[in-house]
């Protein structure tokens, strides 16, 4: 029927009615649609303006079409008319041929273009894209010392063809899914055929492709579309904005995540493990990989129990303090106005708004901000007697130690956690503090990320290589990640 | 096409580590047990023979942990044949679990209460410390055990280098008499010992996170499988009570009425001072909770099996953490007697239990 607006009828007037009336030309400007004379009949395409590479459509399109002698196509059957330009004149990979008008419309309104033709009921869909992108820069939040320097861009064409310059095997898949309810965000998944888990694959799959939410536009968003315990402190996907990590995930068996716009790719299940190790742990020997992991969770500690180890001590276990120590903070302490739990709260909050001060404000301006911020309030407020001075070294140290957290999703969820750890150190000292820490840890032994463990392979225990608190030599990692699928040994 | 025989293979695997996890709570919460009844109940009777009054339930534990594979056999056929689970014995298994849980938080409470926060009143540390075992039980089962897996060698070697400390500077007099008050109390402490042999019960169900299908693919692992470990939880917590009959000469102990004064003995002597102290009540506390944890997540899933009415989301466990609210506000009006008076009966539920549940 030409009246359904779901498929094409083949009648190319009432077609091009149809998705003139759907993009709201001729008053929608970018819509350009091209009504012209390729052989024995009529032909048109469809495309958005500054989404397409004109030149392309001109020149591999257009002029190959126009050409075509006056004769060319008479006995061709209606319905194979698109197929037989395809076969004659136009130069364009890749193409796909569509019959329903949503899907042709998603397509054209993502920067390709289609090709109707009268008397035929389907269009051919060519990549014309051709909008302008930022080149690939350097990592901003994942920066190492060695190892490459490269990072994923806005565009999800890019990010894959980064990722295949690294992964060069014939496994590696693309599929690309639609996701969102009314404004659709496209999705690549990638994974190794025969390397990651079919379930683990489709469960992502279909996660993404039920969801209603209208505008899941970056990966952040659809991270939170695929999750499993949306009231968790914890990251439940590993983010990344570095190729080479993202194809380490891909090696793992895991399924990399990237979304139009987004320079991160998302590699889903993660674990806890995944969180917490930087390509550097990898790229350098092993004794110092380890040693830097070991430095990275005395860090993680200092940041979530310190303050709230202070406040404990200090209020109910003073016998934990030599008596000369004791005095001195007591001292110290007896000139501050606030109790003690508001001085550690607001000081720790004074370090927070620092930080988010520091990563909003423009360029260079944020890192002198820090500095300046830091010296003078804490000076000040030491002077003026408004927070004693030890209180201002264990929020210092806790927060360098915050700092030491690789994954920025993760020491957000972590300073969410010293609060709560502050607070009970406050209200029951070290026996709250224990009985909520052992809470929040059963809490993360029962969390799952696409079906997995997030605590795996520590608990429970799967088959792993010596790589997650300590990181052993390379020859001695033969295992590969346990949610790798079972098609491989491993 | 996946190799159906390597997907067998990898679900096999992981069941056994879902089974050892749970295990290893067993094994966490009997070991709490044994130290909690120890100091609670023995250590009144037996004096520093109380370590002696608690091996056999030790023993019993194991006996019991080793019908487990039986009873994980038997719930598998009556899944297949869709027949139900015995009410009864999942009534009594669940009772048995909430008193242990109760028992291991009162245990908590004291133990903070004369240690870690002295000046505070013993009811805000069971509202803490009943407060963490419910946090605990609501990731549904297999959060605990997991932890427990992960704490496996953590807890009891902190326990026992903690208590070394302490033990290495008594002399060995401190044993002495080896029988304690005498063979006749000593027997009855080995009688009421008994009942801290009760967690290894909470092996009778099969982990929660596990279907049928997958426990079925799985052939049930061997006695020892659950008995080893077990039996290590129970002998950790002798040892702790060993530890803690060295540490105090007969008079002391016999002086001490306070429950959570006698659990915190071995720490009064540790060197270091009051930071090795606290490591040690900060590990004893943990072990307490987890187990606690481990018996009220247990006690939630048998009552589901007894009340299918339950079955909804965490009503079981709701049920169960108001019991033991309820138990916990008793003892905090009409302090623990009627906690030690029932104690030495729980074999008893308990024995009931383990046969019908774990019967074909």
């Amino acid at each position: 029927m030409c009246d359904d607006a779901i498929v094409l009828c083949g009648r190319l007037s009432r077609d091009l009615d149809v998705l003139r009336a759907r993009l709201g030309a001729p008053g929608n400007a970018d819509v350009l649609i091209r009504r012209f004379r390729s052989g024995a009949f009529e032909s048109a395409v469809v495309a958005i303006d500054g989404m397409v590479n004109v030149t392309t459509v001109d020149e591999n399109i257009l002029k190959p079409c126009m050409d075509l002698p006056a004769s060319a196509g008479e006995d061709v059957a209606e319905e194979e008319r698109v197929a037989f330009l395809m076969a004659h004149a136009v130069s364009v990979l890749p193409v796909k041929m569509e019959t329903r008008v949503d899907a042709l419309l998603t397509d054209v309104l993502s920067g390709q273009t289609a090709l109707l033709c009268e008397g035929c009921a389907e269009a051919a869909i060519m990549d014309t894209r051709g909008f302008d992108k930022r080149s690939v820069g350097r990592p901003e939040a994942e920066k190492v010392v060695l190892g490459p320097h490269e990072s994923f861009t806005e565009s999800i064409r890019t990010n894959i063809t980064l990722l295949r310059r690294i992964v060069q095997r014939e496994e590696l898949t693309t599929e690309f899914v639609q996701a969102g309810g009314r404004m659709k965000t496209r999705c690549a998944l990638l994974y190794l055929r025969g390397t990651a888990d079919e379930a683990m694959i489709s469960r992502i799959r279909g996660r993404l492709e039920r969801c209603d939410y209208d505008f899941a536009l970056t990966s952040g968003e659809v991270e939170q579309l695929i999750e499993e315990h949306p009231m968790a402190l914890i990251p439940q996907c590993v983010r990344t904005e570095r190729p080479d990590r993202a194809a380490s995930f891909l090696a793992e068996g895991q399924v990399v995540v990237l979304t139009e716009g987004s320079p991160a790719a998302l590699g889903a299940p993660s674990t806890i493990f995944h969180q917490l190790h930087t390509p550097d742990d990898s790229s350098m020997r092993w004794q110092y990989g380890t040693f830097l992991r070991l430095v990275r969770l005395l860090g993680v500690m200092i940041h979530l129990f310190l303050p709230g180890m202070y406040l404990a001590v200090l209020r109910f276990h003073q016998e934990l303090l030599s008596p000369m120590l004791l005095t001195s903070v007591y001292e110290t302490s007896s000139r501050v106005p606030t109790p003690a739990y508001l001085e550690a709260l607001l000081m720790t909050l004074a370090f927070d708004l620092i930080s988010e001060a520091g990563l909003r404000a423009p360029g260079e301006m944020g890192n002198a901000l820090g500095i300046v911020s830091g010296l003078i309030l804490g000076q000040s407020a030491v002077s003026a007697d408004i927070v004693s001075p030890l209180l201002l070294i264990v929020v210092a140290a806790s927060g360098l130690g915050g700092f030491c957290v690789p994954n920025y999703a993760l020491s957000v969820g972590l300073k969410l956690v010293q609060l709560i750890l502050l607070t009970a150190g406050a209200a029951g000292g070290l026996y709250l503090m224990a009985i909520v820490t052992l809470s929040l840890l059963c809490a993360a032994c029962a969390m799952n990320s696409i079906g997995s463990p997030l605590t795996a392979p520590l608990t429970p225990h799967r088959r792993h290589s010596p790589d997650l608190l300590l990181r052993l030599p390379l020859r001695f990692q033969k295992a590969r990640a346990f949610f790798a699928g079972h098609n491989e040994d491993g | 096409m996946p190799d159906t025989t390597k997907t067998d293979d990898v679900t096999a695997r992981r069941v056994r580590a879902s089974l050892r996890a749970r295990a290893c709570a067993a094994a966490t919460a009997t070991g709490a047990m044994v130290f909690a009844m120890g100091t609670g109940l023995l250590l009144p009777l037996a004096l520093n023979a109380a370590w002696l009054a608690a091996l056999p339930g030790a023993a019993l534990s194991m006996l019991l942990a080793a019908r487990a594979p039986q009873a994980l056999r038997t719930h598998a056929q009556q899944a297949e044949e869709k027949r139900p689970a015995g009410r009864i014995p999942a009534a009594l298994l669940a009772l048995t679990m909430l008193f242990g849980c109760v028992l291991l938080l009162a245990a908590l409470a004291s133990l903070a209460q004369q240690s870690l926060l002295p000046q505070a009143q013993t009811s805000f540390a069971m509202v803490c410390s009943l407060l963490g075992a419910g946090l605990c039980a609501l990731s549904g089962g297999a959060g605990v055990c997991r932890l427990a897996f992960a704490l496996r060698w953590a807890l009891p070697l902190l326990l026992l280098a903690l208590a070394a400390g302490p033990v290495s500077t008594q002399p060995v007099s401190g044993l002495f008499p080896l029988l304690g008050m005498g063979t006749g109390p000593l027997l009855l402490g080995a009688l009421c010992g008994l009942s801290a042999a009760a967690p290894a019960l909470m092996l009778l169900l099969p982990p929660p996170e596990l279907t049928q299908e997958q426990l079925a693919a799985c052939p049930p692992p061997k006695a020892g499988f659950f008995a080893r470990r077990v039996a290590c939880g129970a002998l950790l917590g002798t040892a702790m009570l060993l530890a803690l009959s060295l540490c105090a000469p007969y008079e002391t102990l016999r002086g001490l009425s306070v429950w959570g004064a006698r659990m915190r003995l071995i720490c009064a002597g540790a060197p270091g001072g009051g930071l090795s102290r606290t490591a040690l009540v900060l590990t004893q506390t943990a072990a307490l909770l987890v187990g606690a944890g481990a018996l009220l997540s247990a006690s939630a899933q048998a009552l589901e099996c007894a009340l299918p009415a339950l079955r909804e989301r965490h009503a079981a466990l709701g049920a169960g953490f108001a019991l033991c609210a309820l138990a916990l506000w008793g003892l905090a009006c009409f302090g623990l007697r009627p906690l030690f008076a029932a104690a030495p009966f729980l074999i008893v539920p308990a024995t009931i239990a383990a046969m019908g549940i774990g019967k074909h």
